[in-house]
């Protein structure tokens, strides 16, 4: 909540250079001889904008990684919905950000390439775009870019990012059998050969710490908040699918408000 | 045209195969999606910037590797740019005396000859003997005439023959039981002499020497080891078809040493043979020794001067080879020179005896070279000189002189002359006996038949031929193993060479009767066998035998394939590192 042009009048103050002279009020400057100008107080809607990573890494065959990422965003919807924020999902693949009101709207995980950095409008009653809501960004992060770079861009538009980074369990503790293994790239399919030993495999373990410590430390130094999410394999798909309801994604005939 | 110096290489194109099978089954690897490949880059392998060695493995490695092992084929087989050539020729020095008999050596050394000469077009032979003789008969003639029974073997001069002979560039390939270290140079030659030595160091007992007189043998038994060794001399005496008489006695020979023997040998006992048991070297174990040629020589002795003839007289009887006759004399002394023309004698000794003119005490110069010279001593002597003896009327050949007398001299028509004055002593001297007695020699020589009956095998046997019926000269030989030829006879005279051992019979004419001639291996050099050896020393160029001239292009898949080693090496070590640090991520696309 601020102050804003809405017509509730609050009190008047002392004429500062700079002020709209639109809000001088001239009756009470004939009364008293001063320039005074009228203040107002203004009703504002919480928003919440929920990014959601559409691109093809977020959902990983064989992982419930795709189906944890829409719970999260339902979660994240559901939450706002009942704190009594404006939510708004978006869809945020390699093409231009799309809103998602209902889930058959949902293109689906099917972009390719990083996740914008830079967040672009999202036109008429988008919610965060006048910088008092609060932007959730759900992504694995599996993408190269300068962290605090990325966050500082990300929470640019709101009054406060929240960065959940969702990754399946095999993306940061890989276990493979033995032999030569062709990695292929879910999203641009670019394929290499590993011998997944075990130095190599710790390797991997700790370039993932090391990933996610550098996005938790970008967020810190920004004021913005990191959760990470490891969606594992057992998660239970009907609560999911009752979260996805209560947060209004899966329901029918509810927008975002 | 192109050909392989080892075809066979070639097989190892076929590597490719399990190279290819190998790949295979290594690159059938799972493939398993992940959601990025931001974290594993660092262990990317297989040549797509990860590992350098593991950059070994890919795809283009395999098609190196199989690249390299069909180059190292190619270059293993020898790629050769094949041109034809001229004919390839060989010259072949052949070691051809007495020890090449010995157990194996020619064996050896003819397959050594077989192989060396295999590409050959041509082989220049040079048999070596006492002296080196080249043949240019077939090679079927040759090989059938190197039979190793030759006394000696003049290497070096076979070598330089051979040289001399063969086209310029000619490889020569020396055969023999013996190393080149006895024949200096003998590897400096261009393009290259292989010496071949087939021999082998073996101890050997052998007849060195042997000789038959009347009633007897000398003989001489030589043991070329350093160990003392025992043998048994087994002595034979054919007498026509009879039972053969056997004798033998038991030797002790120190190491390296000698023994001379003489034994007793009836006087009608045609063919004596001496042998010992078998060794190393069995052609010089046997002897054959003819009978001796005991005719004597019919010596007429015409000489008015008393003394001079009684000195004659006695030197004739002294000799044991000549009877003095009164008709049909061989060999007549004579102090008139009409008497030389009308006496038929063979040989004839003029003695013109003068008034004295004093006496010569020397020095004198002899004619060695002479038969009547041989054994001549003229110590002492004081020579009678006549007083009108001019040099220089001499129509002939000078034997002995004193300043410029020619004293002794063998006449244009071949009477030999002797110039004596009074007094001096050749009567008491030696001198006369020694001059009769070689006349006599000279005398005998010129009877038809051999003039030696027992020879070393490979000597040259001079033989007189006699006048048949019809009036012409002809000469016969039966040879060892029976064969029958007839010699050609020039100015009376024909040579036949003993190249086997055995008994010659031959005939000095068509109605003569026929002489027997023994030839052995007597020779002390050819059977020491312990200066043989087996040794294999200098080379030919290696395209000295080639039918073909082919030049070597190995270098060229080896090029290639060191290119493709260094163009791969530099390919793998610019491709790009596959390390990249986890956060160092910069704005962009996902990995």
């Amino acid at each position: 909540m601020g102050r804003g042009e809405s017509a509730e009048f609050v009190e008047h103050r002392d004429y500062a250079p700079g002020d709209d002279l639109r809000r001088i009020d001239w009756q009470a400057m004939a009364r008293s001889d001063r320039l005074v100008v009228r203040q107002f107080r203004d009703e504002v809607t919480p928003t919440l904008e929920v990014r959601l990573d559409a691109s093809r890494s977020m959902d990983l065959g064989g992982t419930a990684k795709g189906v944890s990422a829409l719970a999260c965003a339902a979660c994240l919807a559901e939450a706002g919905r009942a704190g009594g924020f404006g939510v708004g999902v978006v869809s945020a693949g390699s093409g231009a950000a799309e809103r998602v009101d209902r889930l058959e709207s949902f293109a689906g995980f099917e972009g390719r390439g990083a996740m914008p950095i830079e967040i672009e409008g999202l036109g008429e009653g988008g919610g965060v775009g006048r910088g008092l809501g609060v932007r959730a960004v759900v992504s694995d992060l599996l993408f190269s870019c300068e962290p605090a770079a990325a966050v500082a861009s990300w929470g640019r538009s709101c009054g406060r990012l929240v960065v959940v980074r969702l990754v399946a369990l095999s993306d940061v503790d890989p276990r493979m059998g033995r032999g030569v293994v062709r990695l292929r790239d879910r999203e641009t399919g670019r394929l290499i050969e590993v011998v997944p030993e075990a130095g190599v495999l710790g390797r991997v373990r700790e370039r993932a710490r090391v990933h996610a410590e550098s996005w938790r430390s970008a967020c810190a130094a920004a004021g913005a908040r990191f959760i990470e999410i490891v969606a594992g394999d057992a998660l239970d798909a009907g609560m999911i699918a009752r979260l996805l309801v209560r947060g209004g994604v899966l329901s029918t005939g509810s927008g975002a408000g | 045209m192109l050909g392989w110096t080892l075809p066979w290489a070639l097989s190892g194109l076929g590597l490719v195969l399990p190279l290819a099978a190998v790949y295979f089954f290594r690159r059938r690897s799972r493939a398993v999606e992940v959601s990025s490949l931001l974290f594993w880059q660092d262990d990317v392998s297989a040549g797509q910037g990860g590992r350098r060695l593991e950059r070994f493995r890919s795809e283009r490695s395999f098609v190196m590797e199989a690249l390299l092992l069909c180059l190292l084929s190619l270059a293993a087989a020898g790629p050769l740019w094949v041109t034809e050539r001229e004919r390839v020729v060989v010259a072949v020095v052949l070691d051809d005396s007495l020890s090449m008999r010995a157990e194996g050596v020619m064996e050896r050394a003819r397959l050594a000859l077989a192989e060396a000469t295999a590409g050959a077009d041509e082989v220049v032979a040079v048999l070596c003997r006492d002296e080196p003789r080249l043949v240019d008969t077939g090679r079927a003639s040759w090989e059938d005439a190197w039979t190793g029974a030759w006394p000696d073997a003049d290497l070096a001069s076979g070598l330089e023959l051979a040289r001399g002979t063969a086209p310029p560039g000619t490889p020569v390939l020396v055969l023999s039981d013996r190393g080149p270290g006895g024949v200096d140079g003998a590897l400096d030659a261009t393009p290259g002499v292989r010496w071949e030595g087939v021999g082998q160091a073996r101890p050997n007992v052998a007849l060195t020497d042997a000789v038959r007189s009347k009633g007897r043998v000398a003989l001489e038994v030589s043991n070329f080891a350093d160990d003392a060794a025992s043998v048994r001399v087994t002595k034979t005496e054919r007498l026509g078809d009879g039972e053969p008489t056997v004798r033998a006695i038991d030797l002790e020979l120190a190491g390296g040493g000698r023994e001379r023997v003489v034994l007793p040998v009836g006087d009608d006992a045609a063919v004596v043979e001496l042998g010992l048991p078998r060794d190393a070297l069995a052609d010089d174990n046997l002897v054959v020794l003819a009978p001796p040629d005991t005719r004597l020589v019919r010596v007429r002795v015409a000489v008015g001067d008393e003394a001079l003839r009684r000195s004659l007289e006695r030197a004739v009887g002294a000799s044991q080879r000549g009877r003095v006759v009164d008709r049909g004399a061989e060999l007549l002394f004579t102090d008139r020179r009409d008497e030389i023309g009308w006496s038929g004698a063979r040989a004839a000794v003029l003695f013109e005896v003068s008034e004295g003119g004093g006496g010569l005490l020397g020095p004198f110069t002899l004619d060695r070279t002479h038969p009547l010279s041989t054994g001549l001593d003229l110590t002492g002597m004081i020579w009678p000189a006549a007083l009108d003896d001019g040099d220089a009327a001499f129509a002939g050949r000078p034997i002995v002189m004193a300043d410029r007398r020619v004293l002794v001299g063998e006449e244009t028509g071949g009477a030999v002359v002797v110039r004596l004055g009074r007094g001096g002593n050749v009567l008491e001297h030696p001198v006369l006996p020694v001059l009769a007695w070689n006349a006599i020699d000279l005398a005998a020589e010129g009877r038809p038949g051999p003039t030696v009956r027992n020879v070393p095998v490979g000597a040259a046997v001079r033989v007189r031929a006699g006048l048949d019926a019809a009036g012409s000269s002809a000469a016969r030989i039966e040879r060892p193993g029976g064969g029958k030829s007839g010699l050609d006879v020039v100015d009376g005279e024909t040579v036949f060479f003993a190249a086997e051992p055995g008994l010659y019979g031959v005939t000095a004419a068509d109605d003569g009767p026929t002489v027997v001639v023994g030839a052995s291996f007597v020779r002390h050099g050819e059977s020491d066998l312990r200066g043989t050896e087996t040794v294999s020393a200098g080379s030919w160029e290696e395209r000295s035998l080639s039918s073909t001239d082919g030049r070597s292009l190995r270098w060229l898949p080896l090029l290639v394939a060191g290119g493709l080693l260094a163009w791969h090496g530099a390919a793998v070590l610019a491709a790009p590192a596959g390390h990249r640090a986890a956060s160092g991520l910069g704005a962009g696309g996902r990995s």
